[in-house]
């Protein structure tokens, strides 16, 4: 399969039949792992900025499909988690490094950050509701589930991205 | 100049799409909402039996590893042993769960606070699909007259209220969610109040109580029918677990326990009772 689209919609199909059918029902601490957020995290430090965003902005949007919460928020967070992860690959970061911890590292930093920023972005558009919630138990289950899951799914990621060399690594190495 | 180009087209395309994820919670806040929640029913209608292919083929894997986990030590008499004691355990599980399910849907039968609404009984099929709410999801849809806004009560009392409704499935938001305030009364009047759900893991917090009510623990709070029509008059929302008043305080503080075990909900029914009618 050639077509980048394709492959980035399959991605994004798949974490999300993955996230609705198998994980919502994995309840430990009163709260379920959030995979989604692995998506622009792997785009991000994979491809860069830009693409980091992007994706995340299809994933979340996919998901606010499933969840009550407003429509678009979680593709807000995700577009900013996607971008952020991306600046930090064309600064440099490799998701490879470090023996391999760069990933998973990077994705429990942006998993507790999505979780709290999430609610309270949310809490901001006038949904304060969502402050209402296991506030340690989303945390622990969602970092600690992702920490787990953040190679899978950037293995995913990557065959969606079908690039052998990441886009973020030939800009630093080739200057732009 | 390349990368100055290129950083900028990135700059670009973040701004477009955060301004894009303003746009769509802001059109969604602002009365767009019909416009999504179709979308969510769409959403919902196409992908609800991929999720429960994938849910029924994952489940007995998942249970596989977790018997090849438990046992993989023991030699195969122990095996065996524990095979046996385990399906007759599971007998003695499985009946208890469906005496339990009978009990809940004879129940349901016969509530004395739906009146003469007509119900329609739905199973709970699914948990909260998101960590930040407090919601179940039921095997009745808009097929079986299941829509937004209809209250939905267990066998004790009020749970909540429909959210969001696709063909075969419906979104229950429950009444210990963040979101969700029911006007509710005592049943001699003195106590006109709003239950105010502060999520899973807390009690229902009873606000605007007139300071000279006397509230007393154990007294049953039903649905006053005074906010806005949005449930019927009588439904018992919960039980008063605490009543406090502090000097000064403008309103005694008092909580509720919800009259429905919200913990164990296999079965519901949906009142057929819209906001208007």
């Amino acid at each position: 399969m050639r077509s980048r689209p394709v492959r980035l919609a399959l991605v994004i199909v798949a974490v999300v039949v993955a996230q609705m059918a198998i994980l919502v029902h994995l309840v430990v601490l009163g709260a379920h792992p959030e995979v989604i957020w692995l998506v622009p995290v792997a785009a991000g430090l994979l491809s860069g900025a830009e693409l980091g965003a992007s994706l995340g902005f299809a994933a979340g949007l996919a998901v606010d499909l499933f969840v009550p919460t407003p429509f678009g928020l979680t593709a807000l967070v995700a577009c900013l988690v996607g971008f952020t992860c991306g600046r930090l690959a064309e600064g440099g970061m490799d998701a490879a490094g470090a023996g391999g911890l760069v990933l998973p590292g990077v994705a429990v930093v942006a998993t507790a950050a999505s979780v709290v920023v999430y609610p309270l972005l949310g809490a901001i558009l006038g949904q304060t509701q969502m402050l209402h919630i296991n506030w340690v138990g989303i945390v622990v289950v969602t970092t600690v589930a992702n920490v787990v899951l953040a190679i899978p799914i950037a293995a995913l990621v990557r065959w969606g991205i079908g690039d052998e060399e990441p886009a973020a690594r030939k800009a630093v190495t080739q200057g732009w | 100049m390349a990368r100055a180009r290129r950083s900028r087209r990135t700059l670009i395309t973040i701004g477009a799409l955060v301004l894009a994820s303003i746009s769509i919670i802001t059109v969604d806040a602002r009365g767009g909402s019909s416009v999504t929640s179709s979308l969510r029913s769409a959403a919902s209608d196409v992908f609800t039996p991929v999720f429960n292919l994938v849910d029924d083929v994952t489940q007995p894997i998942g249970d596989f590893f977790a018997g090849s986990f438990n046992y993989g030590a023991l030699s195969a008499e122990n095996a065996q042993l524990r095979s046996a004691l385990s399906k007759l355990q599971l007998e003695q599980s499985s009946t208890a769960t469906i005496k339990a399910e009978l009990t809940q849907v004879l129940a349901l039968q016969h509530l004395s606070f739906a009146g003469s609404i007509p119900t329609v009984l739905a199973q709970r099929i699914g948990g909260s699909s998101s960590n930040y709410t407090s919601t179940i999801t039921i095997n009745e849809g808009t097929l079986d007259g299941v829509v937004e806004g209809m209250p939905v009560v267990g066998s004790g009392g009020l749970v909540g209220t429909v959210i969001s409704s696709a063909s075969s499935s419906a979104v229950v938001r429950l009444i210990t969610d963040g979101g969700s305030a029911v006007g509710v009364s005592s049943a001699d009047g003195s106590i006109n109040a709003t239950a105010q759900g502060e999520g899973p893991t807390a009690a229902i917090n009873v606000q605007f109580v007139a300071p000279s009510a006397h509230v007393r623990r154990g007294e049953v709070l039903s649905t006053s029918g005074t906010d806005g029509g949005l449930y019927p008059v009588g439904i018992p929302v919960g039980t008063v677990a605490s009543a406090t008043s502090s000097v000064g305080a403008a309103q005694p503080s008092v909580t509720l326990t919800p009259s429905a075990d919200l913990s164990k909900l296999s079965y519901v029914s949906v009142l057929l009772w819209s906001p208007t009618s």
